[in-house]
């Protein structure tokens, strides 16, 4: 009885202590969303259930994104990881007129020019996708699991900067995640602040 | 960006060169040129002193629109950065921020500084320096330089000070810079503040109190928050006037994932002229329910546990209790009530007090069992609130039972042995003092599963609070709900004339059977709702033994041998009911999920769908109800079947979702408590745009009530 009664007790506290839900919180599932890639093909979260899924915001035009495509890190991460399977989504934002915005065509010219290999870049103008994620700054990665549930939300690594030095001394926090899931194990920083440039909304 | 760099070498090759490093003026030949960006270091005197603190800064010139960052950017951009390169011995401070300005790009919000800043450092260790010396400083500096884009800027910037055995000189085209930088940095809140955070759960109200100017500045007054993640920097903060103060609206960052015990940051007015900075620490206290919804002008402070809550609290209390005498729920009891008031034979009138009393002490030692019984095991850990019992479908079962019984009974289907003459109301007979206690508990039993207005924010009030205060806080709603009656018991004369007993009121106790069948109506319905199909029959089961036992009970009347038979029959129609309750354990049933109802689509709640359908500009409509809950099903009646109401949710693109507690729910529960209410109905208008508070809609509402609330909204 004691022992039912510190249990509930336990669970009550628990209950209490946890924080609350949020859009997207680490821990809770993913918001499905639905969205039209540079070649026009349409692709919807819930239907990668099963799989690991990356969410890379993009802005070619912003100084810390292009540190990590003009340093091959992104295209390397794009590469190593779909190749175990996860599908990586970049993402854009940027409005019409703004910096990052460009259309399917211009996309698919510039995915080739710097020879990145996401599994699709999807175009977001309205910003919908970008809003329903709470997506801040470009970089800003998101790692949702194969139950569909966000394991990890924020930048990309542990360097703040522009600077394509600081590349190989940075702690990728997006292949740490990924790794640990695979392995079956907890991600061990599951939230970080990303840097970078606002989204252009 | 090397362009700057090659200048910038070249500047100081020329520098030395040429000799010019004892210019007594401004550092460098000019300010080195970033992108958007000039940049200098400088030195608000002309020498330094060895053993005095000096004080250099980073003066940043901006092209027009374009900004650097604070020390906590907000939502994007980064902070300036700085790595100095300086004497053995010297060593220089942390970076002396300014206030900052609020840089909105929505739906971001960004901290940092426009047209031109100056960042001061102090040098300390100039113990080190001898006179006739020089003091070379460099210092790389990174920063980021935004408009609608931004643009990296990297530069090295040099300043060489003469070392001099004498107070140094102000250099008097720098101080003022460094006075101007001065008055706006931040300085330590004046001791008369007070200031704190009350975190209901993410919505955040942070006080600033204990000073009657602030009110003033209130409306100029911004707060940034020193670190980053720890609230959303685009919530807007409605700064409020306090008869001594101000208060701003704060949400909790989606990136803060640790409980916070001080939120520190620096208070920025606005007051024209230079702006005011002060640094604030404030701690964060975690209470119970909800920010008050209400107009952001009015300073309305949120609910909080304090004495001067509780006499406010005892009145919703007491007024609850009133009104629930005419809540759906309590009205079969009221009627038989009213019957046995009408019924007292005239020479038995002055019985009446007496019976008042012990109808209002039934009320109230079932209120104070019930209470305790909640207090208890909620001190147990237990999440439950108002109306709990109803979500035990064990406990609808004998109730079920109970008063089926109860309606045969006044249907004159069989009447109570002398042994039970009291129990419920031996109308006939003289009503015994038992009786009218009885009538209390069953009044209070049946009561719970309505909530009257004002009772919902006392209930809820109560449960955050102490044993002492909950008990209060009940005694007073049973008290409320004894009231009319026990007035009408001590001063007949206010019922006006009474007729004479005689046929009609047999006629009038058949009559009243019929609302007590309805319950057993609904009780069996929101059974059914718990444990399904299979667990309903066997309530239906039960029921027919009761109709057996009654038909044996009033055919043989009298005999002992029939009431054995009869109460043998009963208790077996109780087992059979009973075991309907545990059918749930084996098939749960889903409880009205997500389905149309009205023509109106209803979601299944969750807290994440709110978020996320706010997140994508839809505004969400959240009911909280249970199939148990009377006055929830009549407002749904009430408010839904109105078109006019129908078609300006679907107008203003609402989201519907329902948070069904038919049968317990510790999210819903705990969702509940965040609002301060421990029982259902609540009624709660998520407004799209996240930096809004959701509105709560009163207990009982109506199509108008909704219509307003809804126009309200922006």
């Amino acid at each position: 009885m004691l022992k039912k009664i510190s249990a509930a007790l336990l669970g009550g506290f628990l209950l209490f202590a946890l924080p609350n839900a949020h859009a997207v919180q680490v821990g809770a599932a993913a918001p499905d969303f639905q969205g039209t890639d540079s070649n026009g093909h349409v692709h919807k979260l819930s239907s990668y259930r099963g799989k690991f899924v990356v969410l890379e915001w993009h802005n070619q035009g912003c100084p810390y994104v292009k540190k990590h495509y003009t340093s091959g890190n992104m295209q390397r991460l794009q590469k190593q990881w779909t190749k175990k399977g996860v599908v990586w989504l970049s993402i854009l934002s940027s409005a019409p007129g703004k910096e990052g915005y460009v259309d399917g065509k211009q996309e698919n010219i510039y995915l080739k020019k710097i020879k990145a290999a996401p599994t699709a870049a999807i175009l977001d103008p309205t910003g919908a996708i970008g809003k329903l994620y709470g997506a801040k700054t470009t970089p800003h990665m998101f790692v949702i699991n194969q139950q569909g549930k966000l394991i990890y939300n924020g930048a990309i690594d542990d360097k703040e900067s522009t600077d394509i030095a600081d590349v190989p001394k940075s702690r990728n926090y997006v292949s740490e995640a990924l790794s640990a899931a695979f392995a079956g194990k907890a991600v061990e920083v599951p939230t970080t602040r990303p840097y970078g440039c606002g989204v252009k909304y | 960006m090397i362009r700057y760099f090659s200048a910038l070498s070249f500047s100081a090759l020329s520098l030395l060169v040429f000799g010019l490093a004892f210019a007594p003026v401004r550092a460098g030949a000019a300010p080195v040129a970033g992108p958007h960006t000039h940049l200098e270091l400088i030195s608000e005197t002309q020498s330094v002193q060895p053993g005095k603190p000096a004080s250099v800064g980073f003066e940043f010139q901006l092209d027009e629109g374009w900004h650097i960052y604070w020390v906590n950017a907000g939502d994007s951009g980064q902070a300036p950065q700085v790595q100095w390169t300086l004497p053995r011995g010297v060593t220089a401070g942390e970076i002396a921020w300014p206030a900052p300005q609020r840089l909105p790009a929505p739906p971001l919000v960004n901290y940092g500084y426009e047209n031109h800043v100056l960042l001061a450092v102090p040098l300390k260790g100039t113990e080190s320096l001898k006179a006739g010396q020089d003091l070379h400083l460099t210092a790389s500096v990174r920063w980021l330089v935004c408009r609608e884009l931004c643009v990296p800027g990297k530069a090295k910037v040099e300043l060489t000070l003469p070392v001099k055995d004498e107070t140094p000189r102000q250099n008097s085209e720098t101080s003022p810079l460094f006075d101007e930088a001065g008055a706006a940095l931040p300085r330590p809140a004046p001791a008369a503040w007070k200031t704190q955070v009350e975190a209901h759960g993410n919505d955040w109200v942070l006080r600033v109190s204990g000073d009657p100017h602030l009110k003033k500045i209130a409306k100029k007054s911004i707060f940034f928050p020193l670190d980053p993640d720890q609230v959303e920097n685009s919530v807007p903060q409605n700064p409020r006037e306090l008869p001594d103060g101000v208060e701003f609206s704060l949400k909790r960052s989606e990136q803060l994932t640790q409980a916070l015990s001080h939120l520190r940051g620096v208070l920025v007015v606005n007051n024209g002229g230079a702006p005011a900075a002060f640094a604030l620490d404030a701690p964060v206290h975690v209470e119970a329910g909800p920010v008050k919804a209400g107009t952001p002008a009015a300073p309305q402070p949120a609910p909080q546990a304090t004495s001067k809550n509780l006499g406010l609290m005892l009145v919703f209390a007491f007024l609850g209790g009133l009104i629930l005498n005419l809540m759906p729920c309590v009205f079969p009891v009221l009627s038989i009530k009213i019957l046995g008031f009408v019924s007292t034979p005239r020479n038995e009138k002055a019985r009446l007090p007496w019976q008042g009393l012990a109808y209002t002490a039934g009320i109230l030692v079932s209120f104070w069992v019930l209470a305790g019984t909640l207090i208890a095991l909620r001190a147990g850990g237990q999440r439950l609130g108002w109306g709990f019992q109803l979500q035990s479908p064990g406990f609808i079962a004998v109730l079920s039972v109970f008063l089926f019984a109860f309606a045969l009974n006044l249907a004159g289907v069989f009447e109570f042995g002398s042994s039970f003459s009291n129990v419920g109301s031996g109308l006939a007979q003289k009503e015994g003092l038992s009786g009218s206690f009885f009538t209390g508990v069953l009044a209070t039993v049946v009561a719970t599963p309505c909530t009257a207005p004002f009772m919902g924010s006392a209930v809820g009030f109560a449960l955050s609070q102490g044993a002492l205060v909950a008990m209060l806080v009940f005694t007073m709603v049973g008290a409320g709900l004894a009231l009319p009656y026990l007035i009408l018991s001590i001063e007949p004369s206010l019922g006006g004339v009474l007729p004479k007993p005689g046929r009609w009121m047999e006629t009038l106790k058949e009559l009243v059977s019929f609302p007590v069948f309805a319950t057993v109506l609904w009780l069996t319905w929101v059974f059914g709702m718990q444990v399904g199909m299979d667990g309903l029959f066997r309530l239906f089961g039960g029921l027919l033994l009761v109709g057996l036992a009654a038909w044996v009970a009033g055919r043989w009347f009298g005999s002992g041998l029939a009431r054995s038979i009869a109460a043998l029959i009963v208790a077996a129609a109780l087992a059979v009911s009973l075991s309907g309750a545990h059918v749930s354990a084996e098939a749960p049933v889903e409880v009205s999920s997500s389905a149309a109802q009205e023509g109106l689509e209803w979601e299944k709640f969750s807290r994440e769908k709110i978020d996320s359908y706010r997140a994508a500009g839809r505004p969400v409509f959240l009911d909280f109800t249970a199939a148990w809950c009377v006055s929830c099903k009549v407002n749904e009646l009430l408010v839904f079947r109105s078109s006019e109401v129908r078609s300006e949710l679907r107008r203003r693109n609402f989201v519907l979702m329902k948070a069904d507690w038919t049968t317990y729910d510790p999210a819903i529960t705990q969702t509940l408590a965040d609002f301060g209410r421990s029982g259902v109905p609540l009624y709660v208008i998520y407004p799209a745009d996240r930096g809004r508070n959701p509105v709560v809609l009163p207990e009982i509402i109506n199509a108008g009530i909704v219509l307003q609330s809804l126009k309200d909204l922006p």
